[in-house]
């Protein structure tokens, strides 16, 4: 009876101490692994708990060979290291927002908070291209044709008229007309309504 | 058990989109708080169905739309709601294919969160601040100059040093690097509010 009582006080206790992990919950992989954009999920400490697809490639990481691992061991060399602490650090000084990641290569816009028991949970930048079923959407709801799709997914990709042109190998004049034709078919006044209509529509 | 779905909840209502879980019949039974207050403004409540909500051939969308996530498939589509239309998309739900999971669009690309972290990154001035979120609004040059009353020259100026600033190529350049800064929810929770 006593053992029993002993027992169940410290499950209770162990289920308050450990963070939760997420990778338990099939629903929560589902949702998470559907996003268009990187999140990482780690313990208060910075242990990670999760990787969607999407963050694993950007990284550059299997999800199964980092999970469990600090955050900081992500990084390759001491200065990639360095920054994802100084992430953490953000964090822990009661920052949620926006940070910026410096890689060796590249860098990243990374918005980061705490919820539940302390988790950490880090959003990487949206991609920059029409997802598929963005084209087929657009296809469907706009009538936009092929040639129009690529023109708007350059447009998208931070390409200007003439670079798609060249990408294309057809006249800049032709690009104008089809961003015309998918400016008055999606109703946007201009391009950067344009751009605003496209990069709103929600993950897909 | 219920703390996991404690988590769910947090990182969702972390995202800055509405986010939803709902059943075959269209019932939805789980949302972010963003979901929430869309559904809410709309008539729809927690634990009920869409389809009385929606009108006109919207509900055969729906209705494809939920049947092929029941078949795998992921769809984009547009309703109108009561609150004004709204792009989702419907994704099936590999753990328990009897539910959908639903995603709906952005609503803002310039808030507090985004702006800050701009001025810290790329020190723009306030004049700068309202330029950007102008431009995030979809107002062109000349619309940011009559709304703030001042040169259509002093807005253009102001943009070529934002240009400068974020190192962009363009406005069209500066919109995309603003609209794809990660999203983040607005809502803050009381710290203890988790601790308890």
């Amino acid at each position: 009876m006593l053992d029993g009582q002993a027992q169940q006080t410290s499950v209770a206790n162990t289920a308050d101490d450990q963070p939760i992990i997420p990778v338990d919950s099939n629903l929560f992989a589902d949702l998470i692994g559907l996003v268009d954009f990187g999140i990482v999920v780690t313990a208060p400490e910075g242990n990670l708990t999760y990787l969607n697809p999407v963050a694993a490639q950007q990284l550059g990481v299997v999800a199964a060979d980092v999970t469990g691992k600090m955050l900081s061991e992500l990084g390759r060399n001491q200065a990639e290291e360095s920054e994802w602490r100084r992430l953490l650090d953000g964090v822990a000084r009661g920052g949620a927002g926006l940070f910026d990641l410096h890689l060796s290569d590249r860098w990243f816009a990374v918005a980061a908070s705490t919820c539940a028991n302390g988790t950490i949970l880090i959003r990487f930048e949206r991609p920059g291209e029409l997802s598929a079923a963005a084209r087929q959407f657009l296809s469907r709801q706009y009538r936009l044709t092929p040639a129009e799709l690529i023109v708007v997914d350059g447009l998208l990709r931070g390409i200007s008229p003439r670079g798609i042109a060249k990408e294309k190998g057809v006249a800049e004049s032709t690009v104008r007309t089809q961003i015309k034709h998918a400016l008055s078919k999606t109703r946007a006044r201009g391009i950067s309504e344009l751009i605003l209509k496209i990069t709103r529509l929600p993950p897909g | 058990m219920p703390a996991k779905v404690d988590l769910l909840d947090a990182v969702l209502n972390e995202l800055g989109f509405g986010v939803a879980i709902v059943d075959a019949n269209g019932n939805v039974s789980q949302t972010n708080w963003i979901a929430e207050v869309m559904l809410r403004a709309s008539g729809m409540e927690l634990g009920k169905s869409i389809f009385p909500a929606l009108v006109g051939p919207d509900k055969e969308v729906w209705a494809y739309a939920l049947a092929a996530a029941g078949r795998g498939e992921r769809s984009m589509l547009r309703l109108k709601l009561a609150d004004g239309p709204t792009t989702l998309t419907v994704s099936p739900c590999r753990s328990d294919p009897s539910l959908a999971l639903v995603m709906f669009e952005r609503r803002a690309f310039i808030d507090a969160h985004s702006m800050g972290y701009l001025v810290r990154e790329y020190r723009l001035t306030p004049a700068e601040q309202r330029v950007v979120t102008g431009l995030m609004h979809g107002e062109v040059p000349k619309q940011i100059a009559q709304g703030q009353g001042v040169a259509l020259s002093t807005i253009r100026t102001q943009i070529k040093h934002t240009l400068t600033k974020t190192r962009s190529r363009g406005i069209y350049d500066l919109i995309l690097k603003v609209a794809r800064l990660p999203s983040i929810s607005l809502r803050r929770y009381p710290r203890d509010e988790w601790d308890a």
